[in-house]
C-alpha cells in the first residue's frame, strides 16, 4: 500500500524548471512513484542488518545467528536479547 | 566577505613540493637524491591510499593513488613523519615508577626522565602489573577502553586489539561511544530507532544533485573533514560530490560562525550564527512554517508522535515564549528578517538539512540534532528524493556516496566479562571520583576505582577537555601503559612506553565501508628502531598472561590477513560482490568493489509504508516527543527538542570571557596525528597553533596578525599565533584541535595551543554524556613576554 500524503508533495524547483512543468504539477504522485521501491510489505525478517558503528561493517545475518554468543541460526534480529552486542565491534543492540 | 588569511599550505603546492622537501628532510647519510628509487609500495591510511617510494630502507616520497580525484596533501607528511625524531626508539620506563612501582608519584608523569629497557623487561613489567592489579583489586580496576584514531588498516587496529586482549584476560572497564558524536549516538535510537542517520546509508549525493534545491549546512561545509576515512580511502568522494551538486544547480547555505574555504567552492551563502545557538534557529524556522500554514500536518500526523506537544512549545503555550524569528534573532545574532526569509524559502523548495557532528559537541548538544529532525518533519520531506536530513555528510569522507557499505572485518574484540563501560568522555570524572554516582541515558551507575590504564593508538592528552584537570586525574592510577609510534603527549605521560610500528612497517588490508577500494598494504620498510606491531606486543603479553593461543587463534599476521579476507569475501557474496582469492588480491595490490546503490533515499521505505517499515522506537514513529526521555527526568534533556541556554555562550558572556572559542577538526592534521609533521608545522604562527580572530576583536585588543596571544579561561591558559581574518564572526575565535599540548609548569601555560587546555570537562547532558568541547568562552590578549620555545616535538628526557 503506497502512502501518499493528502497535501500535494512539494516538487523540486529545479525539476520543474527542467521539465514540462504543467504535466508534472498535475501529477506529483508520478514523481514519487518512480523513486519508490516496489516492495510494500515491510522488511524481510531474515534480512541482514548492518552494524551502525561507522567503521564496523558487520552484518547480523539471521540465517547464521551468533552461535558464539548463544544465538542460534534462524533468529531474526528483532528476537535478539536486550544485552546482545555486535560480536565484532561490541556495539550494544540499543544503538543499532 | 572574504579577507586575507593564512590557511596554511594549499593542497596543490604542498603535494608538488612534497617529494623535494621530503628528500631534503629525511635522506639518511650516504643516500643521495640522485640514487634510483629502489622500491614503490602501495599503501593505505586514514588519509587515503598512496604509493610510497623507499630508498635505502627509508621512505623518501609519496605519489597519490591514481584513482583518487582529490588526494589530501597530508600524505606528503609521511616521509618525514615515519622517521621523525619523535619516534620512540625502544621500550622505556619512567624513572620514578621503575624505582617505586605503584607507590610512585603519579603527578610526576610527564615530568621526569625515562629509562630505556629491553622488550622482555618491559613486557614482564606490564604483565606483572596487570596480574597484580587484577589479583588485588579485580578486573574493574583495569581500564582498557583505549580510544583513538591511530592510522591502521583493518587488522592492526590498536584499540580493537587492546580490547580483545583485555576481554580475554579476565575483563576490564571499557569506554562507550566516541568524542565525535557520542551525544548523538545516545539520542538518535530514542528518536529514530537507530543510528542510521549517522552511520548511513544516507540519501545519495547523486539524488541530492538531481532533486535538492537547497542544502542547509548547519555547522558549515567542510572539505577538510572529507580528507579522512577510518581504514583508508582509494578515492576521496565528499568534495567531488559537493562540487557536482553545486554544478548541477543545488544551492547551499553555510550556517556557521566560520567561513571555510569550501563554502566558497560550492557558492554557499554564509549565515554567521553565534556558536551553540543552532537549535534556536531550527525551532524558529519550524514555528515560522507553522505560522505560514506550511507545516506538513499530514506527514506529522502519519509519521511522527508528539507533534501537538512540540507545536504548543513552539507557539509558547507551554512556556510563554513563542519561538518566532524575532525570538531567535536575539539568541542567534541573525537578523529576524533573514530567518523569516529562510523559512519562506525552505517552505517552497526541496530542502536537505545536513547537520554536522560538531553541533552536538556542545552543552545540550542533543538539542540541535533533535531539532534538525523536528524541522525536517515539519517540512515533511523526509523520505522524499533530495529532502530530509542527515548528520554525517560533511564530517568524514564518503558519506552519501556510492559505496557498497562493505569492508574487510577486523579481529573480533571478544566480549568483555565485566560488561561495564563508561561514556568515553567521562574518563577524568572516573579517575577523580571512584565510587561516585553518575547518570547516563536513563541508567544510574557509579565510577569504578581504576588502578591500571592501558592505552594504544590514541592520545587523550589531545582530545579530552580541560587538560589541566586531566593531568590531576591521570596522576591517580598506579600504573599507566601506552603503546604508540611517537612521543605524543600521552606517551610522555606513561609509566611504561611500548614503541609501536606505523602502518608502513607492517602488512595490513586497507578498507572502509564508505570507499570502494580494498588495498593490500604491504610492508614498505623495516620497523623503525625497536618498534613492534601492536599485535606482536599484545601477543607477547597474551603469552605472559597464559592466553596466547586464545588471543592469536594460532594465527600470525599473514594468517590473519588471509582469514579476515575470507570472512569479508563470504560476507560480500550474498550482495553480489565477488572478491578474488586472497593471493590474487595481494598480488594485484588493490581491488575495486562495484558501485553501490546510487539512488538510495534515507527513510524512503518508512515514508511509503510507516506500518511495514515501522521504526524501532517505542511508537514505531519518529519521536518528536519521547516518553522514555521525558521519563528520565533530566532537566538538561527534556522530552522534546528545546532551546536550553548553554552554560557558556555569547548571549551571557561575562566581561572577563567575552569570546566564544570554537575548536574544529584541523585542515592540516588528523586530530593530533601529524602535528609533528611538516604540513602542520608550516601552518604554525610564531611556532604556535593558529587562532583565527576577527579583525574587530583583534584591533580592540591591539593584536596584529602574527602576534603570539594568550588565551585564558577559568580552566587554564594557552599560547597561540594570531591569524586575523574576517572569515570568522566577530566575538568568535577558532583553534583547530590537535596541537600537542606543551605544558610549562613554571608559567602555568600550554605553550603550543591545544584548545582543550581552556575548555570545561563536562558532558553534553545526562542523556548523552558526550564531549561538549564547543561550549567555551575565553578572553585573549597579546603575549608580550618572550614566549618559550616548543619542546613537545622533541623526545622527552631519556637517561643513559
Amino acid at each position: 500500500m503506497v502512502h501518499l500524503p493528502s497535501r500535494p508533495v512539494l516538487l523540486s524547483r529545479r525539476k520543474l524548471i527542467r521539465s514540462a512543468g504543467a504535466t508534472l504539477l498535475a501529477a506529483p504522485a508520478l514523481i514519487l512513484a518512480t523513486h519508490l521501491p516496489a516492495e510494500a510489505d515491510g522488511p524481510d525478517p531474515m534480512r541482514r542488518i548492518l552494524c551502525p558503528e561507522q567503521e564496523c561493517g558487520y552484518r547480523y545475518d539471521p540465517a547464521i545467528g551468533d552461535p558464539e554468543h548463544g544465538i542460534p541460526p534462524g533468529t531474526p534480529f528483532e528476537d535478539l536479547p536486550d544485552d546482545w552486542e555486535c560480536p565484532e565491534c561490541g556495539n550494544h543492540i540499543r544503538f543499532w | 566577505m572574504t579577507g586575507p588569511t593564512r590557511p596554511g599550505p594549499s593542497r596543490r603546492t604542498f603535494l608538488q613540493g612534497a617529494a623535494v622537501s621530503a628528500l631534503a628532510t629525511s635522506l639518511p647519510l650516504g643516500v643521495r637524491a640522485s640514487d634510483p628509487v629502489r622500491k614503490t609500495v602501495l599503501t593505505n591510511s586514514h588519509w587515503g591510499a598512496f604509493d610510497v617510494s623507499v630508498e635505502g630502507g627509508r621512505v623518501v616520497g609519496v605519489t597519490p593513488f591514481a584513482a583518487d580525484p582529490v588526494p589530501t596533501p597530508m600524505i606528503a607528511n609521511f616521509p618525514a613523519l615515519v622517521h621523525d625524531r619523535t619516534r620512540i626508539a625502544q621500550p622505556m620506563v619512567r624513572q620514578g615508577w621503575l624505582e617505586r612501582r605503584e607507590a610512585s608519584d603519579g603527578m610526576m608523569r610527564g615530568r621526569e626522565p625515562f629509562v630505556p629497557v629491553d622488550w622482555d623487561t618491559a613486557l614482564d613489567l606490564v604483565a606483572e602489573e596487570q596480574l597484580r592489579v587484577r589479583d588485588a583489586y579485580g578486573a574493574e580496576a583495569v581500564y582498557a577502553g583505549s580510544y583513538g584514531w591511530g592510522s591502521a588498516g583493518r587488522f592492526h587496529n590498536a584499540g580493537n586489539l587492546t580490547n580483545r586482549l583485555f576481554a580475554m584476560s579476565g575483563g576490564y572497564i571499557d569506554s562507550f561511544g566516541n568524542y565525535s558524536y557520542g551525544a548523538g549516538m545516545a539520542l538518535l535510537p530514542h528518536i529514530l530507532g537507530s543510528n542510521q542517520a549517522i552511520s548511513g546509508p544516507l540519501t545519495n549525493w547523486s539524488v541530492i544533485a538531481e532533486y535538492t534545491d537547497l542544502v542547509l549546512l548547519f555547522g558549515g561545509a567542510a572539505f577538510k573533514n572529507g580528507q579522512i576515512s577510518w581504514g583508508g580511502a582509494g578515492a576521496h568522494t565528499t568534495e567531488p560530490a559537493m562540487r557536482a551538486a553545486h554544478a548541477a544547480g543545488v544551492e547551499f547555505i553555510a550556517i556557521n560562525p566560520v567561513l571555510e574555504d569550501d563554502a566558497e567552492a560550492i557558492g554557499a551563502e554564509w549565515m554567521q550564527i553565534r556558536p551553540n545557538t543552532d537549535a534556536a534557529l531550527m525551532l524558529a524556522l519550524a514555528q515560522e512554517l507553522v505560522e505560514m500554514g506550511r507545516a506538513d500536518e499530514d506527514f506529522l500526523a502519519s509519521h511522527t508522535v508528539g507533534w501537538p506537544v512540540v507545536r504548543a512549545y513552539l507557539a509558547g503555550e507551554s512556556d510563554g515564549v513563542a519561538k518566532t524569528a524575532d525570538w531567535a534573532a536575539t539568541i542567534t545574532g541573525l537578523p529576524a528578517d533573514r530567518i523569516r526569509a529562510l523559512a519562506r524559502r525552505i517552505a517552497s523548495e526541496r530542502t536537505m538539512l545536513m547537520t554536522s557532528w560538531s553541533l552536538q559537541r556542545a552543552d545540550h548538544g542533543e538539542q540541535p540534532w533533535w531539532a534538525t529532525i523536528l524541522l525536517a518533519s515539519v517540512l515533511g520531506e523526509i523520505g522524499l528524493p533530495g529532502g530530509g536530513f542527515g548528520f554525517s555528510y560533511t564530517s568524514t569522507n564518503g558519506v552519501g556516496t556510492q559505496s557498497t557499505r562493505h569492508a574487510i572485518p577486523g579481529p573480533r574484540r571478544g566480549r568483555n566479562p565485566t560488561r561495564r563501560s563508561i561514556p568515553v568522555a567521562r574518563i577524568a570524572d572516573m579517575l577523580l571520583a571512584p565510587g561516585e554516582p553518575f547518570q547516563f541515558n536513563g541508567e544510574d551507575d557509579t565510577y569504578p576505582d581504576i588502578k591500571y590504564v592501558h592505552w594504544a593508538g590514541g592520545n587523550p592528552f589531545h582530545h579530552h577537555q580541560d587538560l589541566v584537570r586531566l593531568t590531576r586525574a591521570w596522576a591517580v592510577p598506579q600504573t599507566i601503559v601506552v603503546q604508540d609510534p611517537w612521543w605524543t603527549p600521552t606517551a610522555r605521560r606513561a609509566d611504561i612506553v611500548l614503541p609501536a610500528t606505523t602502518s608502513l612497517e607492517r602488512n595490513d588490508i586497507g578498507a572502509s565501508m564508505r570507499d570502494r577500494w580494498l588495498i593490500a598494504m604491504k610492508q614498505a620498510i623495516d620497523p623503525v628502531g625497536q618498534a613492534r606491531s601492536d599485535y606482536d606486543i599484545l601477543t607477547d603479553l597474551a603469552d605472559r598472561l597464559g592466553i596466547r593461543s586464545e588471543f592469536t587463534e594460532d594465527r600470525d599476521e599473514a594468517a590473519w590477513l588471509r582469514h579476515l579476507w575470507e570472512v569479508g569475501r563470504e560476507r560480500m557474496a550474498p550482495d553480489g560482490i565477488a572478491l578474488p582469492d586472497f593471493d590474487s588480491f595481494w598480488e594485484a595490490g588493490s581491488f575495486e568493489m562495484p558501485i553501490g546503490d546510487a539512488n538510495y533515499v534515507y527513510l524512503g521505505d518508512y515514508r511509503r509504508d510507516p506500518e511495514g517499515f515501522a521504526l524501532r522506537t517505542p511508537s514505531g514513529r519518529i519521536e518528536l516527543y519521547s516518553e522514555i526521555i521525558a521519563g528520565f527526568g533530566y532537566d538538561c534533556c527534556p522530552g522534546h527538542p528545546a532551546w536550553l541556554e548553554p552554560r557558556e555562550w555569547l548571549g551571557a558572556a561575562p566581561a572577563e570571557a567575552p569570546l566564544h572559542l570554537v575548536s574544529s577538526h584541523p585542515k592540516w592534521r588528523l586530530h593530533s596525528q601529524m602535528d609533528n609533521a611538516p604540513m602542520a608545522k608550516e601552518a604554525k604562527i610564531a611556532g604556535r597553533e593558529p587562532i583565527m580572530i576577527n579583525p574587530d576583536d583583534a584591533a580592540s585588543r591591539g593584536i596584529a596578525a602574527g602576534d603570539v596571544v594568550e588565551v585564558v579561561s577559568p580552566r587554564g591558559r594557552l599560547l597561540a599565533g594570531a591569524d586575523v581574518t574576517d572569515r570568522v564572526r566577530p566575538g568568535v575565535v577558532v583553534i583547530y584541535e590537535g596541537a600537542w599540548v606543551d605544558q610549562d609548569d613554571a608559567l602555568g601555560l600550554d605553550l603550543h595551543g591545544n584548545p582543550n587546555t581552556v575548555i570545561e570537562d563536562k558532558g553534553t547532558s545526562r542523556l548523552g554524556q558526550g564531549c561538549a568541547a564547543q561550549t567555551c568562552l575565553v578572553e585573549i590578549r597579546r603575549y608580550d613576554a618572550p614566549p618559550p620555545p616548543i619542546t613537545v616535538h622533541d623526545p622527552p628526557s631519556i637517561l643513559g
